[in-house]
């Protein structure tokens, strides 16, 4: 078939006319085409079913009769999955998938061993197929973002040593022997994530924590998935994206560690913040609250940092496609964290303690900050990888517009919504119908803001199959499409 | 588009505008530069600092439980509360030992087999209203039987039983030994005296941790 021999085509391209024109960085992306690809693949399939559960997951709440009649597609299934595929299928997909870019950009070597690699993210994402099915037959465990039944646990774990493993060989593998911010986040995120969930197996599962003691284990993993895996990811690409995209190194780049390691030190331990007015001693929930706060620190450095360049160079953003998804990015990841640190305080979870705001602070964090970021980081990755075009311009802007307005639609729709529900829960006069049927407006919001965000995710994927599947025109077959980068300017400031 | 008419590279690629190896060499020039500099990332950095710091300071004053890292409150005025229910003047524990016993009596089931009579099951239980080994003026017999229970023949009011009763010293404390043997002792007709829990601990010391009685053992209580 005609496509197959295009698919081909495009892991394989053969550039003779063009053997000379960045020679080195064409054979770095030759070695690691094959995984990247296959990332990008799991990664943009992900994300259209993970959107599609979220969708009916939503649906579900303002109209309970959508789909009733499937036993395998009730709410308490429907819901996990649509955050287990959101995190374990999309974003870690996207952000390994850029990881991996960006460790071999940035140690400028080809790197060996990429179908290792490749087979390591085949079984992860096995592994998610066969947790989704688990969850349909009712075999899920309770805990948040660790619904996947444990039988997927071994070959979770097994298939992310093998891709920690080959990630921090290819990181000592670089010939530069000087290492930028994006590097560290890539390990942290890699270290960190073998250590919380193989803790948090442990501890949940294996032999379970007893009593309140485990939900706070379950708090903790939950903060540490965004808090040390999907963001770290998400601030590698970001670092590298700024200078690339815009030309400028990064505003405050001097500050970068103390960002980094205040991040790390609060971030770990914020969970416990979930835990306020729970059955466990006071000082642990207000460690957690004052942890939450002090993420303020890195925050603001991050957001000065980003926002600062990214609004130095403001016009490069329309120019392109990746800014442009970066800075949305950037602006949900402030949002994110302020709507965290405020929701953390114990006079606001008076209110919006067990209401929706929480999932909406999470799917803020989860589409709006990783989700932009490491789209626009693969608009920059894949024309590379495939010496290919972005197919059509019209397409991304579909994208870009119909996330940005999905995201404020479910922003507003959740979080405020949650804060709406949670002050008519506790002046408790109203019974719990009343509320859940003025809560229907709220639900109403979230359901279009996904439907948008489902029409983004179509966008998406019909342009990376669309670029994966197409002949190549007659430029990009004959020459290489990127040209040579400059040099970045040193300025001191 | 307009969009690709502006566009000084390849329509639909992002042109990159600094390439990999000089990200890298500039990036780490930056980081030998002084840190102390008018920066707008240090100011606000330094500033966030403050804000953190005072909010830790009070914060942990606040919420920390008073310093008692058991506490499970957070309001002040329900530690207050809290400490001050801890501290409530407290007498010494009054026992109604009776009161005790006759619940017991049914609860752990002394009723299956010496009924609510007192009267026992002719050849089987042997009754307590009017036994001897209940109404005996030395109440040790009794709380003895209670605690390590008895085997083998004995003979109650008369009559010849051979049963097994089983022990009771492992199950009850001592208030609550004391509020059953003072029940059988005091109902049914029999009029015989309160057993407190420190009879009760007394003989549970001397007795220790035993086999139960035989009726020969405790002969020397008759003589
Ligand atoms: C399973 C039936 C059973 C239960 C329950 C039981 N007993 Fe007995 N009890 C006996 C038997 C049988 C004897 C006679 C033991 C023997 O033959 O050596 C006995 C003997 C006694 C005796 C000494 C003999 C007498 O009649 O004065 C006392 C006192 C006594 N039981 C009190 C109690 C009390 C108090 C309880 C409840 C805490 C109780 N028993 C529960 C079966 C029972």
């Amino acid at each position: 078939m005609n496509l197959i021999g295009n698919l081909c085509s495009s892991l394989c391209s053969n550039l003779e006319g063009d053997a000379k024109n960045r020679g080195t960085q064409r054979t770095i992306d030759a070695s690691i085409r094959f995984p990247l690809v296959s990332l990008f693949k799991a990664a943009v399939c992900w994300m259209l079913i993970a959107t599609v559960f979220g969708l009916i997951a939503s649906i579900k709440l303002h109209t309970p009769s959508f789909m009733e009649e499937c036993q395998y597609m009730t709410y308490g299934k429907v819901e996990p999955i649509f955050w287990n595929t959101l995190i374990y299928g999309w974003l870690f997909n996207a952000g390994l998938g850029c990881a991996v870019f960006l460790l071999a950009r940035l140690g400028g070597v080809p790197l060996k061993q990429g179908v290792s690699l490749t087979i390591m993210t085949v079984i992860w994402n096995l592994a998610v197929v066969i947790g989704v099915i688990g969850i349909m037959l009712g075999d899920q465990l309770p805990y948040e973002w660790l619904e996947f039944p444990s039988y997927t646990a071994p070959i979770f774990f097994v298939s992310f040593l093998g891709i920690g493993l080959w990630c921090a060989m290819a990181f000592r593998a670089r010939v530069q022997r000087s290492t930028y911010a994006s590097q560290w986040w890539i390990l942290v995120a890699l270290f960190s994530f073998a250590w919380i969930y193989s803790a948090a197996q442990i501890m949940l599962v294996c032999s379970p924590a007893q009593g309140a003691f485990q939900n706070l284990v379950s708090a903790w993993y939950a903060e540490n998935v965004f808090g040390l895996l999907i963001a770290p990811l998400a601030f590698a690409s970001i670092y590298y994206l700024i200078p690339k995209t815009l030309g400028i190194s990064v505003v405050g780049y001097r500050y970068t560690g103390i960002a980094f390691w205040s991040w790390i030190l609060f971030a770990s331990v914020a969970g416990a913040a979930k835990m306020v007015n729970g059955p466990i001693p006071v000082w642990v929930a207000s460690v957690g609250v004052i942890a939450t706060f002090g993420l303020l620190l890195p925050t603001t450095t991050f957001s000065i940092q980003f926002l600062g360049s990214l609004l130095s160079r403001f016009s490069k953003i329309w120019d392109s496609a990746s800014a442009r998804f970066l800075f949305a990015g950037v602006v949900s990841f402030i949002a994110v964290m302020m709507f965290k640190i405020w929701g953390a305080l114990r006079g606001s979870q008076e209110v919006v303690q067990f209401s929706i705001f929480d999932s909406g602070v999470n799917q803020l964090a989860m589409f709006g900050f990783a989700g932009m970021v490491f789209t626009g980081a693969s608009y920059f990755i894949l024309p590379r990888l495939l010496n290919k075009e972005l197919p059509s311009s019209t397409l991304v802007d579909l994208q870009f517009g119909a996330h940005v307005l999905g995201l404020i639609l479910l922003a507003i729709g959740l979080i405020s919504g949650g804060i709406h529900q949670g002050e008519l829960i506790n002046g408790s006069t109203a019974d719990m119908l009343t509320v859940v049927n003025t809560m229907r407006g709220s639900y109403f919001l979230t359901s279009m803001g996904l439907s948008l965000l489902l029409l983004g995710a179509i966008a998406y994927n019909v342009t990376f199959f669309w670029m994966l599947l197409s002949t190549r025109s007659e430029k990009e077959a004959s020459t290489s499409l990127i040209e040579e980068a400059p040099e970045l300017e040193y300025t001191a400031s | 588009m307009s969009d690709e008419s502006q566009n000084h590279n390849i329509s639909g690629i992002d042109e990159s505008l600094a390439s990999d190896e000089s990200i890298l060499k500039t990036h780490t020039r930056i980081r030998r530069e002084p840190f102390f500099v008018a920066s707008p990332v240090l100011f606000t950095t330094a500033i966030a600092l403050t804000v953190i710091f005072i909010f830790g300071w009070f914060y942990q004053r606040r919420y920390m439980g008073e310093q008692n890292p058991q506490m499970y409150l957070h309001e002040r005025s329900d530690i207050a509360l809290y400490n001050n229910w801890l501290e409530r003047p407290r007498g010494p524990i009054v026992y109604d030992y009776y009161a005790i016993g006759e619940s017991l009596y049914t609860k752990m089931a002394c009723v299956g087999c010496h009924q609510a009579n007192g009267e026992g099951l002719p050849g089987q239980f042997p009754p307590l209203a009017g036994s001897e080994y209940v109404t005996i003026e030395d109440s040790t017999l009794t709380t003895k039987v209670l605690l390590a229970g008895l085997v083998g023949p004995v003979t109650v009011k008369g009559n010849e039983y051979n049963g097994n009763m089983a022990a009771y010293g492992g199950g009850l404390k001592d208030h609550e030994i004391a509020g059953v043997v003072t029940y059988i002792r005091k109902s049914w007709g029999n009029e015989s005296s309160e057993v407190t829990k420190d009879d009760v601990a007394a003989v549970r010391g001397a007795i220790g941790d035993r086999a139960p009685w035989s009726a020969e053992e405790l002969g020397s209580y008759f003589q």
